[in-house]
């Protein structure tokens, strides 16, 4: 009786883990991924790279770190480091050098983030980077929701080929 | 009473693959509530204020997931935007070993707004020296707008201090100590000291009284002087 009793408790418990799944992999596609932008960017025929790796290459590890094997709808700019950190995150940041804002979206949980004890890992559709131009080290980094569409205000805006 | 038996046998079968199941759907589906992290850090569930302050001793250390984007950190975190110790908003300012993907030991600052969510940023100006001090002031400046101030020299230097955009005004927690997000990182003795927190009138107070010591093993924390002065290592 009581191990029918622990075997229906476990049949239930997986219906609703198969039911929360279903809810949350549904939720996720339906309402997190932004719609793809209406008008069409020219595809950046050769990329900025460092030491063999390339923009796409840094895109697309970073997007995997987060749990994005897949990205979307990546895009660039060539700018500078304080106009693209104000419009990316609303930062002032302390240095001005020459440098790629990169965008790109997916489902993004950033399990490295640097965060308090208590607080939850940072998630996101929208992941954005900040690449210095001359050493192609990345200086700033963020997980939103926000589309970018006025990306075009800190340059010519260019994608990355998926 | 067969049954009995048959259940006693079959129960820790059935809650164990119960267990793995859980931990491989919470793995799968929801991979940031099962975070390899550790924390070695005074946690203050303060009252109403605008700002923290600690005074950072840089110590040494190594990031072991540095190339992941993996880093180990000293570092005071203020919240922001009415939240408290849960941190569902902050700002942040500390010395870390690794950044998103260098291997080096650079200033640092991160927040995470309302407005444009997560964010953290490179501080290039200046660089932290081992066996130096560095005071780190995060408060409230106005216009939806927490500064994060390095040794008054960023702060007093001709682009102003760091700032984070698109919060609100009020904090109700503030930390101070270490972060490493691999348990195989080190950072030895290091201090964060002179603890403050600036009231809601904008008056800086000393101490975070009735802080406590929260530990995420391998790192550790101690008081050296309770609410004043706390050292963490892993």
């Amino acid at each position: 009786m009581k191990r029918r009793r622990v075997l229906g408790s476990l049949a239930v418990t997986c219906a609703v883990l198969v039911a929360a799944t279903l809810v949350f992999v549904n939720v996720g596609r339906s309402q997190r991924v932004p719609k793809a932008e209406a008008a069409p960017i020219e595809i950046a025929t050769t990329l900025p790279s460092w030491n063999g790796m390339s923009l796409r290459d840094t895109a697309v590890q970073w997007a995997a770190f987060c749990g994005e094997e897949h990205p979307t709808d990546m895009r660039f700019v060539e700018t500078t480091r304080q106009r693209a950190a104000k419009l990316l995150d609303g930062a002032k940041v302390d240095s001005d050098n020459a440098c790629y804002a990169v965008v790109l979206h997916g489902n993004f949980v950033d399990t490295m983030a640097f965060m308090p004890y208590g607080a939850q890992p940072p998630r996101g559709t929208t992941m954005a980077f900040i690449v210095r131009s001359s050493d192609g080290a990345m200086t700033d980094f963020g997980l939103n929701d926000l589309p970018y569409a006025d990306l075009d205000t800190l340059g010519t805006v260019k994608a990355i080929a998926p | 009473m067969r049954k009995n038996q048959a259940f006693s046998k079959m129960g820790p079968r059935v809650l164990s693959v119960s267990c793995a199941l859980v931990f491989a759907f919470s793995v799968l589906f929801f991979p940031g509530a099962v975070l390899a992290r550790s924390y070695g850090v005074a946690d203050w569930n303060a009252p109403q204020n605008q700002g923290g302050y600690a005074n950072l001793y840089v110590a040494q250390g190594s990031a072991s997931d540095w190339a992941s984007g993996g880093h180990i950190n000293e570092t005071i975190w203020v919240a922001t935007s009415n939240a408290n110790t849960s941190f569902q908003y902050w700002a942040e300012g500390g010395y870390t070993y690794g950044y998103q993907g260098l291997n080096i030991l650079t200033y640092y600052w991160a927040h995470n707004s309302p407005m444009y969510g997560y964010g953290d940023h490179l501080i290039t100006s200046i660089t932290p020296v081992v066996g130096t001090w560095e005071p780190i002031q995060v408060k409230w400046t106005g216009n939806g707008t927490w500064s994060i101030t390095y040794n008054w020299q960023v702060g007093t230097g001709p682009d102003g201090p760091s700032l984070a955009t698109g919060h609100t005004l009020w904090s109700y927690g503030m930390q101070a100590g270490l972060e490493s997000t691999s348990s195989s990182s080190s950072l030895t003795n290091a201090v964060a000291s002179s603890l403050q927190w600036m009231d809601s009138q904008g008056t800086w107070q000393s101490g975070w009284n009735s802080a406590y010591i929260y530990v995420a093993p391998p790192a550790s924390a101690s008081w050296v002087t309770q609410y004043q002065r706390v050292t963490s290592s892993q």
